[in-house]
């Protein structure tokens, strides 16, 4: 039974792992996607307040000249109130206007990579506690003028995460404690031939302890069986070659020099 | 030599382990992936809701003030373009229309390409996903104008997750791979080796021989029963230590001095020493060639030959130190040249990870090659050794060694072409490749635990040559059509097709890299499953031609039809032809080759060099070839090729048979 034991308990190891593998993977993946989506919404919301900033822009006006830029600022706040901030900065990333509070855009973005694509139509990254989408605004000679940026709490989307997380692990486990089950039975049933064959092996060398226990001769048995001797055959023959040799030497009290020279 | 009745069978136990393990395994991820689309969905969409009323406040928004400004709804003219501005930025609309107040149509943009991708939505619509709608009244003043309604794509979440379940689902056999080598080493620590030290002992001592203690371990009666035997050793040896002297005659069979230490050599010492140390080496396969083709390179290289340059220099080193590998295999023990050189290995992929220019990343691969030729045969060899001790002490084998040899090869590479293209998809090329780092710096430590005994250690000389008779004249031909028509152009497939083509072509439309890699792995997993069932043909009388000839020839069927413009599925399709084929070679060509050449080291080494060859000359077509924007010629190439030379072997086979 012990060799079934440790079979099974391998084979719940290889279920866990693909439990946990599948549980990682969405997991990732469903994060990268809400990400996504979010920073995708942000974009849009982002562009329909930022009109009125490119327009300046496109003028050639800086984008400090434009008046009640809160107000500007507050629309997306109408249209999703967990936007935690919007603000307008200039090509240096100093604040010219803002609506809500935020971490420090200078802070957040400093360490920002932006790729060819991204400095032209937008972009969103998770900075410290924000999630922060940038909609680039450009002058009329096509250098960047300012962007404007709406932050929204990353703290939501990591409670939606480990709500998910939490979620998918519980059912997992269930398929698994299922899964880990049924494989205990399948093995059992299947493999029944290989535990029996080490159960017999196991046997044999019991049978053997046994014999030497109680004293009994198995010289006779093993040379009834000599062909294809049991295990505890060949042992039993071990010790008689082994007690054969001890026969010619002398005991270990033998040895002893008290009893050498008396 | 007697051997008790009952021996312990590993190729059943390993067999019902791995169906029992596959079937369970397939069968719950197919049900997770059920339950996971349904928590995935329900999670995503607040999210999904939030963008589609988004868009319906848009519309809307700009609806109402072309209305304010005094145009009639029913009067605005280009608003189907605007819808269709308004929704690019949404890949899950499906569709926006504009009402009018009587409920009549004004525009409408409808997406047919996600509707189309729908209608694949199996899971979804087994769990009943709703598509979200959402109707927004368009109001000017107090009146109601019309109405604005949004609809999103029911199946968008399951088109989402295809690419995770798959993921899933080819990484849980990798998954199962490694599970069941794992437990089975695992068996062979516990079970079998001890099993098998115990047999050894006992026909030693039942001869007399007293002088050989094994380490007391086992599960059960095991380790009590090795440990009787220790004593039985310890207390002879130990008394005919103390009495030598005033012993005559000496009784013979009794070690004088310190009993030796018994050490067994056993293929699952190595089994998942090499499938980690090939999983981890090979853990670029699936993405080498776009990995080079985005390196830093020169003006004068093209991305073409950039992208050949590493896969290049890695046959190089293979064909370089083949032919020497064995003898310093030999010469060094099996053990330390694989710890050597896998440490060596763990090196060059940190190195190959930090290299930014295409030369360093090549050299790096490069070293690689010539290391994993040393690895993989320090393996063999110790598998073979390992399997003859076990044949000879307990007449039962674990398998025959060059089964597990090509078992764990392909293993090892689908492995690592699985993991490298999901890790890479997810991450980022380097941490796949530290990744493959790290898992070959594990095989090197199971190795130093695992292998011992004879068979990881250094040869004689006298053990080390084998017998080198020529062959007649018949055979010889034989053997060289079989190597210059069969193997080579299947060594120049697998280089062309597999590792370069694929990738490259695939990475150029837009796939990625998990999605190249669930395409490459294919042939592997093909020589997995179909590898065993080859083995069994080929021992039949005329199998071995057979399974040579219509592997080639479905190889060159697969190579001629293929559309390299063709889809995702296509390329599927065409691989596993192509695996398949070369599956049912592969173990055929060996045993063949070996048998044509009587068994002489000579034509293996010749084998292994045309192999590489065959496969440097097919890539160097290929990249000049896909360079001239023809990637097909070189496939119609390889095609018309492994189809000939499957004839020319059989048509040579028959007549010289005959002639003899």
């Amino acid at each position: 039974m012990q060799l079934f034991w440790r079979i099974w308990l391998g084979a719940a190891g290889v279920i866990v792992a693909v439990a946990i593998l599948l549980v990682t993977l969405v997991t990732l993946q469903f994060s990268r996607e809400y990400s996504r989506l979010l920073g995708e919404r942000l974009l849009v919301i982002g562009t329909n307040a930022a009109a009125h900033f490119v327009s300046a822009a496109d003028l050639g006006l800086p984008l400090s000249s434009v008046r009640n830029a809160a107000v500007f600022l507050d629309i997306p706040r109408q249209t999703d109130p967990l936007i935690s901030s919007v603000r307008i900065v200039d090509a240096d990333w100093n604040t010219i206007a803002a609506v809500g509070d935020g971490v420090d855009p200078g802070l957040a973005v400093a360490d920002i990579d932006l790729t060819a694509a991204e400095n032209r139509q937008g972009w969103y990254r998770t900075a410290e506690t924000d999630f922060i989408s940038g909609i680039p605004i450009f002058g009329p000679d096509g250098g960047l003028a300012g962007s404007l940026m709406v932050s929204y709490p990353s703290t939501i989307g990591r409670e939606r995460v480990l709500a998910m997380l939490s979620e998918l692990a519980l059912t997992s486990a269930i398929f698994v404690a299922v899964a880990v089950f049924a494989t205990g039975l399948l093995l059992r049933i299947w493999i029944a031939g290989q535990i029996a064959d080490f159960s017999s092996v196991e046997d044999d060398i019991a049978q053997f302890e046994r014999r030497v226990w109680t004293l009994s001769d198995q010289a006779g048995a093993a040379r009834e069986q000599a062909d294809a001797p049991a295990l505890s055959v060949m042992l039993a023959e071990a010790r008689h070659a082994y007690l054969d040799l001890s026969a010619r030497l002398p005991h270990d009290d033998d040895l002893r020099e008290d009893k050498l020279e008396p | 030599m007697n051997f008790p009745s009952r021996t312990l069978d590993r190729k059943v136990l390993r067999f019902r382990l791995i169906t029992v393990l596959t079937a369970i395994i397939v069968m719950t991820v197919a049900v997770m992936s059920v339950s996971v689309i349904a928590i995935f969905d329900r999670a995503i969409a607040p999210e999904l809701e939030n963008r589609t009323r988004l868009i319906g406040n848009n519309v809307r928004t700009d609806i109402q003030r072309i209305i304010q400004v005094g145009i009639p709804l029913e009067s605005i003219g280009g608003i189907e373009n605007f819808l269709d501005q308004a929704v690019a930025p949404f890949p899950e609309i499906q569709r926006v229309t504009v009402l009018s107040k009587s409920g009549e149509v004004i525009a409408e943009t409808f997406r047919e390409d996600i509707a189309r991708s729908a209608e694949k939505g199996i899971v979804a619509s087994i769990i009943a996903v709703k598509a979200t709608r959402f109707s927004l009244p368009i109001i000017v003043g107090n009146s109601l104008q019309g109405e604005v309604v949004v609809e999103g794509s029911a199946y968008f979440v399951e088109t989402r997750l295809r690419d995770v379940v798959l993921d899933v689902g080819v990484l849980s056999l990798v998954v199962v791979l490694l599970g069941v080598e794992v437990a089975l080493m695992h068996a062979a620590s516990a079970v079998w080796k001890p099993y098998g030290r115990l047999l050894r002992l006992l026909q030693e001592q039942r001869a007399g021989r007293f002088g050989l203690v094994a380490r007391p371990t086992g599960l059960g009666r095991l380790s009590g029963a090795i440990a009787r035997l220790n004593e039985q050793t310890l207390d002879l040896v130990g008394r005919l230590r103390a009495a030598a002297e005033n012993l005559r005659p000496d009784p013979s069979g009794i070690t004088r001095g310190r009993p030796i230490r018994l050490r067994l050599s056993d293929i699952y010492d190595v089994r998942l020493v090499m499938l980690l140390y090939i999983f981890g080496a090979e853990i670029t396969a699936s993405f080498l060639p776009v990995y080079g083709a985005r390196a830093a390179r020169p003006d004068w290289l093209s991305p073409e030959a950039a992208a050949v340059l590493p896969i290049g220099l890695f046959l190089v080193g293979v064909a370089v130190l083949s032919p020497f590998a064995g003898g310093i295999v030999r010469r060094f023990g099996a053990k330390r040249v694989f710890v050597v050189t896998s440490l060596a290995t763990v090196i060059a992929l940190c190195a190959m990870g930090l290299a930014r220019g295409i030369f360093s990343i090549a050299v790096a691969r490069g070293i690689i090659a010539l290391l994993y030729a040393l690895a993989t045969i320090a393996c063999q060899q110790y598998a073979l050794e390992a399997d003859a001790e076990a044949q000879e002490y307990e007449g039962a084998s674990g398998g025959s060694a060059s089964a597990a040899y090509f078992a764990m090869l392909f293993g090892g590479v689908f492995g690592g072409s699985v993991v490298g293209g999901v890790v890479s998809s997810l991450f980022s090329y380097q941490i796949a490749i530290f990744l493959g780092a790290v898992i070959v710096l594990t095989s090197a430590g199971l190795a130093v635990v695992l292998m011992e005994g004879r068979a990881g250690l250094a040869m004689h000389a006298d053990t080390q040559k084998s017998r080198l008779l020529w062959p007649s004249l018949g055979r010889l031909v034989r053997c060289l059509i079989l190597i210059l028509a069969v193997a080579a152009p299947l060594s120049a497939t697998t280089a062309v097709v597999v590792w370069y083509l694929t990738p490259m072509l695939l990475s150029a439309s837009g796939h990625s890299a998990s999605e190249i890699a669930r395409v490459v792995m294919l042939y592997y997993l093909l020589h997995v499953l179909i590898g065993p069932a080859s083995r069994v043909i080929s021992r039949v009388n005329g199998g071995a031609i057979a399974a040579i000839v219509l592997g080639s020839l479905m190889a060159g069927a697969a190579l001629v039809r293929f559309d390299i413009s063709a889809g995702i599925l296509g390329y599927s399709l065409a691989i596993a032809v192509i695996g398949i084929g070369h599956a049912l070679i592969r173990t055929p060509l060996l045993t063949l080759v070996v048998e044509l050449s009587g068994a002489a080291v000579g034509p293996v080494n010749v084998l292994r060099g045309a192999e590489r060859l065959g496969g440097l000359l097919g890539l160097g077509g290929a990249a000049i070839w896909l360079g001239h924007g023809a990637a097909g010629i070189s496939l119609l190439w390889l095609g018309g090729l492994s189809a000939a030379g499957g004839i020319v072997f059989l048509g040579v086979s028959v007549i010289i048979s005959e002639e003899n």
